[in-house]
């Protein structure tokens, strides 16, 4: 377990200079900020027992420098520890993601524990919370209360001993009680927070049909009781929280009584001169100061941790074999034939194969048609033909040669797959356009718009520079569809696969669309097309039909 | 208030009790009932301190239970019509993110502010007639706080819209790539984004950091007026104890409830930027449930003919041609007033919806004490032939066909139509996704319907419903 806290850790701490400077600037910060009070308490003191500023000249001059310093490191502090946490995201977030790459998409599914793309997203993002959030406060208070405990310890080793005693006691009670508020709030207040998020969003959702059958007033109730569950626990856990910061307020002042009690017995009995008292009682105000900063560290470093082991499990996941694609020496320009023979396909962490015993021939010009019901596999051939998988077992051959023998990349531009759902890019045509040809010119880009029959749409909202919007919704399904047929045919694949084209398309526009579509194609007399389709229906436009069990 | 009244009570206390020591000679057991005041201040501040945060989300949280009420009230009252025009996700979001944003404006920064406005001239005054040389050093350097808070607030404000702006589509850059990194991988462009990101992920921290050195400034000044001011007074006050002006009672006193006269002003600009949010969303609520005020008209639908009792109709044209708008405006989703009241119709919409929940749950709502003789008749004239009542269907419909999605839809209509007696029957397209044979089944479920007495109108486009309609309607076609 420590191990993993370890490992947790190292994953989220910047390795340069910039992030040990501003450890420095944050403990010289908080001295900045308990010196002041302590010099200033001297200065008074003093001041009252002379009658000569020559006896205040260096307390003077250290105030004010306290006082510049308090703010200066501060701001050092800030500037130093985010530019470094920043640098270390820059870093980490292209690791993570070659380290992603294999695993898509076959291994999307095994990534873990209800992944979502988005909590990748966010997990990384927090990782910056650990040197901001945590080491720099904790290490702040630690080092700041370890120097006044020495030096007060030095002054009077009794008032020492109660004031390392206060701030222990800060630290194992005070601060652990703040922690069990936010463990609370992870296990009451999340789950509670989820569910009514789910709650109204069905209810947004689904807001016609609630409302046309009169089910709306129990939904709103349902709403209403898990709003009134959440108001309570959030209640319970501030209990906590405000419990934890209340006793760090009662141990500053137990250690100002201290120091004031133990303080006045040696000024009393002349072991301490009276113009350290001052500082005696007064210190501990700074310093549990500094301590009750550093007390959100612990829910801030839960946040982190479970966050960094979720990325770390990311990062150390092995590929597994079937998503492991070897490259070879070969390079394949043209091909005469691709064969499939008796095929098997399993995604990794699987007991069972998706499907196999897959037999299938691609020759230049002819268009075949992949059936069968779906969850049949068809999908999984399309990966193990377009190389986004290997195959678990038979045989896949490019002009008679098994495909490791090539080199991957040549095969990959030979070979292209349109998915089911293709991904719209947020951003505009062209910028969607240019991913399967970086240096096509704009006519080019055109021209390939009119052929998939989508310029004169786009031609009449903004051109090239029409924004798709997020996830491409301001085109429609079969418009995605289009438009990734025209990525296709930018990248000039030899072997064309369609996935299910009309999947995200109205019945009744789907025949439409997949006679365009082979329309389109026709004209390319060497392409081979694999078109991927659980209806039977369209047998009629291909040359061969092959229907998986 | 009592939390303050502590403070003053705590450094009263403490100053009191060191120069008696200290300056008077006094013995530690002759002043010890300072002591027993200075412990008496710190359980007090400490109560308070608990108090506050138990009290501060018990106010929000009653707040913030009526507004999501009114918030969801408002949705229903403008209606199915509205919601599409905005984003299912948006609203959400709004109703649950930009609510509880309104935390930090209602639990911390109101209290502040009023707190601020209480207890800093309070502070200023006592400092005042205890010293009043220090008082004058406070009442010039504290309307600075403000003053910079407000400069530094403009200066930053449109940068730190671009900061925000930056790091979300740093976010959903990084989201982006992975989303569609299949597509890349196919286009061979995988390997390019590992440099692409790393770009952008510098350039971002570059255009940061910029921010950063600005936004800071602002934290930097703050806290340079407040210590350089406590410095200011430290010093004043040695020199004028040198010369015997004041006493170090007095003295500590005030050196120690100086910052504490900084302390309130300084968290209100803390808590500012962060209620900024729940203002924001607080206005975009508030924008909702106004909006839920307007009066409607029904809207004009015209070449529609009175459906009466008993007939059947069909309603078909071209798609875009607006036949689904028909039902919209008849049951008043869009911004009119409805023509039909829910209560006398069983609509089923083009949209298949389904909830996690039972078959049979599905189809006469979670919960509901169900007629089984109905619900049996319902299910039979919506060809619902081949799924168990008690079959699960996932969240969205995610474990059943299209085509089984669409006759539970139905019988939920019938089931409706049935029990509620209602006198309308409507249906978008309730074939579309059914073969020849459970179609005709339903078709002529709809016949009876018809002669029962209801009046049954169906969108569709396909003959097997037009064929036997006693009224075709065409819409779209001139």
């Amino acid at each position: 377990m420590f191990r993993s806290h370890r490992q947790n850790i190292r994953l989220g701490i910047p390795k340069d200079g910039l992030f040990k400077l501003g450890l420095l600037a944050s403990v010289l910060q908080g001295l900045s900020a308990v010196a002041l009070l302590g010099v200033s308490a001297w200065l008074i003191s003093r001041a009252a027992e002379v009658n000569s500023i020559v006896y205040l000249g260096i307390a003077i001059v250290g105030v004010r420098g306290f006082a510049v310093g308090r703010a200066t490191f501060r701001y050092l502090e800030r500037i130093l520890l985010h530019d470094s946490a920043f640098r270390m995201l820059a870093k980490r977030r292209p690791i993570l993601f070659s380290r992603l790459v294999p695993f898509f998409p076959g291994g999307i599914a095994q990534l873990g524990r209800g992944e979502t793309l988005s909590r990748v997203v966010s997990d990384v993002d927090e990782l910056q919370n650990l040197p901001l959030r945590v080491i720099a406060p904790l290490l702040q208070a630690i080092s700041i209360s370890l120097a006044s405990i020495v030096c007060v310890w030095l002054l009077l080793p009794s008032v020492g001993f109660l004031l390392c005693a206060a701030v222990l006691l800060g630290f194992l009670l005070a601060i652990p009680l703040s922690a069990r508020s936010s463990r609370q709030s992870d296990t009451l207040i999340s789950p509670l927070k989820a569910q009514l998020s789910d709650l109204s969003l069905n209810l947004i959702e689904n807001q016609d049909v609630y409302l046309a059958y009169g089910w709306m007033p129990q939904k709103m109730d349902e709403l209403r009781e898990t709003d009134i569950r959440l108001r309570a626990a959030v209640s319970k856990t501030n209990t906590s929280t405000g419990i934890g910061l209340a006793l760090l307020s009662l141990l500053a002042t137990l250690a100002m009584l201290s120091g004031a009690w133990f303080g006045g017995l040696a000024v009393e009995s002349g072991r301490l001169q009276g113009v350290w008292l001052a500082v005696l009682v007064l210190l501990p105000l700074a310093i549990f100061e500094l301590i009750q900063n550093a007390q959100p560290a612990v829910s801030a470093y839960r946040r982190y941790s479970s966050s960094s082991g979720r990325v770390r499990e990311l990062l150390e996941r092995e590929i597994p074999d079937s998503l492991k694609i070897t490259t070879g020496a070969l390079t394949v320009r043209n091909f005469e034939s691709i064969d499939l023979q008796s095929i098997s396909v399993r995604y990794p962490g699987a007991e069972v194969d998706a499907v196999s015993g897959v037999n299938l021939r691609i020759e230049p010009g002819k268009k075949l048609l992949l059936s069968g019901e779906s969850g049949s596999g068809k999908s999984s051939v399309a990966l193990v033909l377009s190389r986004l998988m290997n195959a678990h077992s038979g045989l896949y051959l490019i002009n008679g040669k098994p495909v490791e023998q090539f080199d991957f990349e040549s095969v990959n531009k030979l070979i292209g797959l349109v998915e089911q759902n293709p991904t719209v890019f947020i951003g505009d045509v062209r910028a969607n356009l240019l991913i399967a040809k970086p240096d096509a010119s704009d006519p080019e880009l055109m021209a390939i718009l009119s052929r998939v029959g989508l310029w004169k749409m786009f031609e009449s909202r903004e051109g090239l520079d029409t924004q798709l919007g997020d996830r491409g919704v301001l085109i429609s399904g079969g418009e995605a569809q289009r438009l990734a047929l025209a990525r296709a045919l930018l990248a000039n694949f030899q072997v064309l696969i369609l996935d299910e084209p009309t999947a995200n398309v109205d019945a009744t526009q789907a025949n439409r669309l997949m006679e365009d579509i082979f329309d389109i194609l026709r004209d390319d007399q060497s392409r081979a097309i694999v078109l991927i389709s659980h209806e039977g229906k369209y047998r009629s436009l291909v040359d061969l039909e092959i229907r998986l069990p | 208030m009592l939390g303050s009244a502590a403070t003053i009570t705590i450094a009263w206390a403490a100053s009191f009790f060191i120069s008696q020591v200290f300056i008077e000679h006094a013995t530690v057991k002759s002043v010890s009932y300072s002591l027993g005041w200075l412990l008496a201040g710190g359980t007090a501040k400490a109560l308070t301190i608990w108090l506050q945060e138990v009290m501060a989300v018990r106010a929000t949280a009653a707040v913030k239970l009526e507004l999501r009420k009114k918030f969801f009230e408002a949705v229903n009252r403008l209606g199915p019509g509205w919601v599409a025009k905005r984003s299912v996700a948006e609203l959400n979001l709004l109703a649950t993110v930009g609510l509880d944003s309104l935390d930090s404006y209602f639990a911390k920064y109101l209290p502040q502010v009023v707190y601020t406005a209480l207890v800093t001239p309070a502070f200023v005054l006592i400092i005042w007639f205890s010293d009043f040389s220090s008082g004058l050093v406070l009442l010039l350097t504290l309307p600075l706080v403000p003053i910079f808070m407000i400069l530094i607030g403009w200066a930053t404000r449109s940068v730190q819209q671009k900061q925000l702006d930056a790091l979300t589509s740093l976010s959903r850059h990084f989201l982006e790539v992975l989303r569609g990194l299949t597509t890349l991988k196919i286009f061979d462009r995988a390997k390019s984004q590992v440099e692409i990101l790393t770009r952008v992920s510098e350039e971002h921290r570059v255009r940061t950091m910029k921010v950063l050195r600005l936004t800071f400034l602002s934290g930097f000044a703050l806290e340079l007026i407040s210590s350089l001011a406590v410095a200011l007074i430290a010093v004043s006050i040695g020199l004028r104890l040198l010369s015997g002006d004041i006493t170090l009672a007095v003295g500590l006193f005030v050196l120690l409830l100086a910052p504490d006269a900084f302390l309130p002003l300084r968290q209100v600009g803390a808590q500012f930027h962060a209620s900024a949010d729940g203002v924001a969303a607080s206005t975009g609520i508030l924008d909702v449930i106004d909006g839920a005020r307007a009066k409607r008209v029904a809207a004009a639908t015209p070449h529609l003919p009175n459906f009466e009792l008993g007939h059947f109709y069909a309603i078909t044209g071209p798609s875009g041609a607006g036949k689904s708008t028909i039902f919209s405006n008849l049951l008043g989703l869009g911004d009119t007033a409805p023509v039909l009241s829910f209560d006398e119709s069983a609509w089923m919409p083009q949209q298949n919806k389904l909830f996690a929940g039972t078959v049979v749950e599905n189809i006469v709502g979670i919960g509901v004490p169900f007629d089984s003789t109905k619900l049996d008749l319902a299910i039979r004239r919506a060809a619902l032939d081949d799924l168990d009542g008690l079959t699960l269907v996932g969240e969205n419909g995610s474990s059943v066909s299209g085509g089984q999605a669409q006759r539970i839809c139905a019988a939920r209509a019938f089931y409706r139509s049935l029990n509620e007696k209602t006198k309308f029957l409507l249906l978008d397209e309730p074939i579309s996704a059914l073969d020849d044979e459970r179609a005709r089944v339903l078709v002529e479920s709809l016949t009876l319907f018809a002669r029962e007495g209801k009046a049954v109108v169906a969108i569709s486009h396909q003959a097997a419903i037009i064929s036997v309609a006693d009224q075709v309607i065409e819409v779209g076609v001139v």
